[in-house]
């Protein structure tokens, strides 16, 4: 399929093998992972936090480090984008990255590095892939030390502006420059490295929340139950659940690694964060992206033309099956379709407090600005500064889980029970992750809490003694009722509309009930605990 | 590739592999939040052994927290469920009991039909009542459990309602037999009738359970302990405060925090049942040496306690110390009669109340005194 050329004895340079390609490659490589991204379970124009814009949490005393562009409103009015423009920046973005490699990778390695991103992509790593893909061109045009010490400060100030991430850019950047950096080594470049390291030890001196976000790639080893709160931050090697996506980013990595090591010229020092990407998943796209975009093999590989249709081709295949699971509800988005529903949105609703996320994974789903004027989460994903108190919210949550509402003796001596907690942290809402159906069914049945809105992304509870719950309780109770009995009087279904359905389609028979099984196993759960 | 880029390969994904283990250690999720002690999977010591040096302690199976759990094919669940056939308090119920080789199952019949639950554990100790449950598998696996409707209560030698069940039997199947609970509350049940219970995957392991309150319910797992012939001793009860004590206690005969604020005053009945509510309010309780031991011996049976007379009082009360005064009364005997009573509350049972204080009901003791 392919024929590798040394760089040095090819007769035909990179440029002239790039001319077998056209602008349609790229087009190509853009579609494949816009259909994925796509195919993730969000409504089209449902909004997407690309764009960290928290506010405090409720048991953190500290504060925390905010991104400061979130602070100047026009950055702050695009933290949230819809989920198409998302998807269509992000597969960009992957797409370039595809281009990038194209007379350096194989074709399939290209694919498959191009599927697992845009499988794996969260909406926080745009800006972070777009950082790091600027970086990267940028250094490419800089042939001084002095130049690429310049691009390396531009590109950290940028990440600390726009991500909390930075810390990971920083290593990466470190990583990618330093030794090449060492090789010109002369008294400027010391004197530069010396004051970035006094600008750093003075910035966390002064902003120890500042210092402890650039410190997130480590502190999260010290983090206890992270696993538990956090199931994105287990490693591939504990996780018993790998998805396609991170397969294929092992894949890319495995191949990046035995491309650097079989380079006779240099080592591509930045491999050397893949441990952080298996050991933490949470960081497994940003180092699979990062080292793929970062990398530049001393071999070309003039591709064969009419194959590499054929991959292509088959690639686009794939990508329309992925695609196809969702093609009703983009299609309804492009027609405009009124009918198609959407997530349940707690911020219609009356009721207000702290909420508690049993899964801290959907933070950012808290952020909107409309979320956050009535909502307070008790605790979020920054384990940087909340991580001290994860291993007592790990516990409180396996109480609720558990009904163990009153005090039982641990293991370590120390007492469980949730009760002392519930009282002193008084959550108004109790979300939980609409799959983990063991979760909801204890929930159901505990006598603190109701049903007040489910989807097929979550799942929530209010506190019965909040009163400001009581509206949309009833309201949840009716429409739970309705699913019971659908059939109605004399078997007419009754013609009602509902909105807490998978991907927040509207129920309107019985028919689309059956086609929608994950939240109706969960709301036959609930109702059939309340005969 | 050359020698050397596979010695480069070969010691890249050493250093990956090595680095990404480090990373991981001791990052197992089953671990890493301590667990119920009763649920606790390592580090028990086989029951019996304890008798082996601790002699004092040889008669503990016999105490009450002994024998708080057995099967209900055991000798005496069984001498007791066949006297259902005669029992007064069921003779129109339509309830009676079969034995099927090692089962036992609970029947009742009426006009409508026949429904049976197989009944699998007898719970309490018999010194006020036992209570049978079924138990049976859930949709999800895990174990709930059938509450049987009718309990041996000890003062009447006869079979009654069970405390918490309504008077009118629930709807649905189980409604003649009992009541259906589901796992989390079948776990709480077992979690206080047992010394240990392994759960897998949610489920109850009941054939690792070890039944009863025994040495290691309290003390903790003690493995290392018996190994070592008892070198190594992790004395958890040491250096712990009145309130932990009692607490500790209080596990499963209840906390003051589990019931409402406005459930706890004197008057209230039905507090005589969680002895440890009734002692963390008493004025007694005050005294930062006032637990749970302080009259008790968990050790030993009841009835071999010696829990009649003033002992327990005068550790205190002796008349030499200021703060504790005599008895106001006159009295210098028999405190508990007056101060500790036995209660009454809806059900049949009766319960010492440890609630210890002047009582409204026997205030015209002091009365005749003052006359």
């Amino acid at each position: 399929m392919t024929r590798k050329m040394n760089k040095t004895s090819a007769t035909a340079s990179p440029q002239e093998t790039s001319k077998q390609f056209t602008w349609r490659t790229l087009g190509v490589f853009w579609l494949l992972s816009l259909l994925l991204l796509l195919s993730s379970l969000s409504l089209p124009d449902e909004t997407v936090t690309v764009l960290d814009g928290r506010h405090e949490t409720a048991l953190l005393t500290q504060s925390q480090w905010i991104v400061p562009a979130i602070q100047w409103e026009p950055i702050d009015t695009l933290a949230q984008l819809p989920h198409w423009i998302f998807a269509l920046a992000g597969s960009f973005l992957i797409a370039l990255l595809g281009w990038r490699h194209l007379q350096t990778f194989p074709i399939s390695v290209i694919l498959l590095a191009i599927i697992g991103l845009s499988l794996e992509m969260q909406p926080e790593n745009l800006i972070q892939g777009i950082i790091l893909l600027g970086f990267i061109y940028a250094l490419d045009q800089q042939t001084l030390p002095g130049r690429k010490l310049l691009v390396l400060g531009g590109g950290m100030a940028i990440s600390i502006l726009l991500t909390i991430e930075f810390g990971y850019v920083a290593i990466y950047c470190l990583l990618l420059l330093l030794p090449g950096l060492f090789r010109h080594y002369s008294w400027k470049l010391g004197a530069g490295i010396l004051a970035a390291g006094l600008i750093f030890l003075v910035a966390g001196i002064q902003f120890p929340s500042w210092l402890s976000t650039a410190l997130r790639p480590i502190s999260w080893i010290s983090v206890p139950n992270i696993i538990d709160l956090l199931p994105s931050s287990a490693s591939l090697i504990n996780n018993g659940h790998v998805t396609l996506g991170n397969f294929l980013l092992v894949l890319l990595l495995g191949y990046c690694l035995w491309k650097t090591v079989t380079d006779q010229e240099s080592f591509h020092y930045p491999l050397l964060l893949i441990p952080l990407g298996i050991a933490c998943g949470h960081y497994l796209w940003l180092c699979a992206f990062s080292i793929a975009v970062g990398i530049k093999p001393n071999q070309s590989i003039i591709p064969s033309a009419r194959i590499n249709h054929l991959v292509l081709l088959g690639s686009l295949l794939f990508g329309g099956v992925y695609f196809s699971v969702n093609t009703s509800l983009t299609l309804g988005f492009i027609l405009r379709d009124s009918s198609s529903g959407r997530f349940v949105d707690p911020a219609r609703w009356s009721t207000r407090g702290r909420v508690m996320l049993m899964d801290l994974e959907q933070s950012k789903d808290w952020q909107t600005q409309s979320l956050q004027r009535k909502y307070t989460l008790l605790l979020d994903d920054r384990w940087e500064t909340g991580g001290v108190l994860y291993r007592k919210y790990a516990g409180f949550r396996r109480d609720l889980n558990e009904g163990r509402a009153d005090s039982y003796l641990l293991s370590d001596d120390s007492w469980g029970g949730y009760k002392r907690e519930l009282k002193a942290w008084a959550p108004s809402l109790l979300v939980t992750n609409s799959n983990n159906l063991h979760d909801i069914r204890r929930l159901s049945l505990s006598p603190h809490w109701s049903l007040l809105g489910i989807d097929s992304r979550k799942t929530i509870f209010g506190y019965q003694k909040d009163k400001s719950n009581r509206s949309q309780s009833q309201l949840a109770y009716s429409l739970l009722t309705h699913l019971e009995w659908p059939q109605g009087k004399n078997g007419i279904f009754p013609r009602k509309h509902f909105r807490c359905n998978h991907m927040g389609r509207v129920i309107t028979g019985f028919e689309s009930t059956v086609r929608d099984p994950v939240p109706l196993c969960c709301l036959e759960i609930f109702t059939t605990s309340r005969q | 590739m050359n020698a050397k880029g596979y010695r480069r390969l070969f010691l890249a994904l050493l250093a990956c592999l090595g680095a990404s283990l480090l990373l991981n250690r001791g990052r197992s999720r089953e671990e890493e939040l301590p667990r119920h002690v009763v649920n606790q999977h390592n580090g028990w010591a086989e029951s019996n052994t304890c008798y082996d040096c601790h002699v004092e302690v040889d008669g503990f199976v016999g105490t009450g927290h002994g024998e708080t759990l057995q099967p209900a094919g055991s000798e005496v669940s069984l001498k007791l469920l066949r006297q259902i056939a005669s029992s007064p308090a069921l003779q129109d119920k339509g309830i009676q009991i079969e034995e099927r080789g090692d089962e036992v199952y609970a029947i009742h019949t009426d006009q409508q039909g026949t429904q049976e639950i197989r009944l699998d554990w007898c719970f309490g100790s018999g010194l006020h009542a036992r209570t049978w449950v079924g138990t049976l598998g859930d949709s999800w696996g895990a174990t709930d459990q059938v509450e049987f409707r009718w309990t041996w209560y000890n003062h009447l030698d006869d079979f009654g309602l069970t405390p918490g069940q309504p008077e009118e039997q629930m709807p649905g199947y189980f409604g003649h037999l009992g009541v259906l609970y589901d796992h989390p509350k079948t776990r709480r049940c077992f979690a206080c009738h047992t010394t240990r219970l392994p759960i897998d995957e949610g489920r109850i392991d009941f054939s690792h359970m070890v039944t009863g309150i025994q040495c290691q319910r309290c003390h903790g797992p003690q493995e290392k302990h018996v190994q070592s012939e008892g070198e190594i001793s992790e004395h958890s009860w040491v250096g712990i405060d009145h309130v932990e004590s009692v607490n500790r206690c209080a596990q499963c005969h209840r906390r003051a925090e589990e019931l409402e604020d406005e459930q706890i005053h004197p008057d209230n009945s039905f507090l005589a049942r969680f002895q440890p509510i009734g002692l963390t309010n008493s004025a007694c309780f005050n005294s930062e040496k006032m637990t749970c031991m302080t009259c008790h011996d968990p050790h030993l049976p009841l009835a071999k306690q010696k829990l009649d007379g003033i002992w327990q009082c005068t550790q205190c009360h002796d008349g030499t110390a200021e703060n504790y005064g005599l008895c106001g009364a006159g009295q210098l005997d028999d405190c508990m009669s007056c101060h500790m009573p036995k209660i009454k509350d809806e059900t049949p049972l009766l319960f010492t109340d440890h609630w210890i204080r002047v009582r409204s009901d026997k205030g015209e003791i002091h009365d005749k005194k003052d006359e």
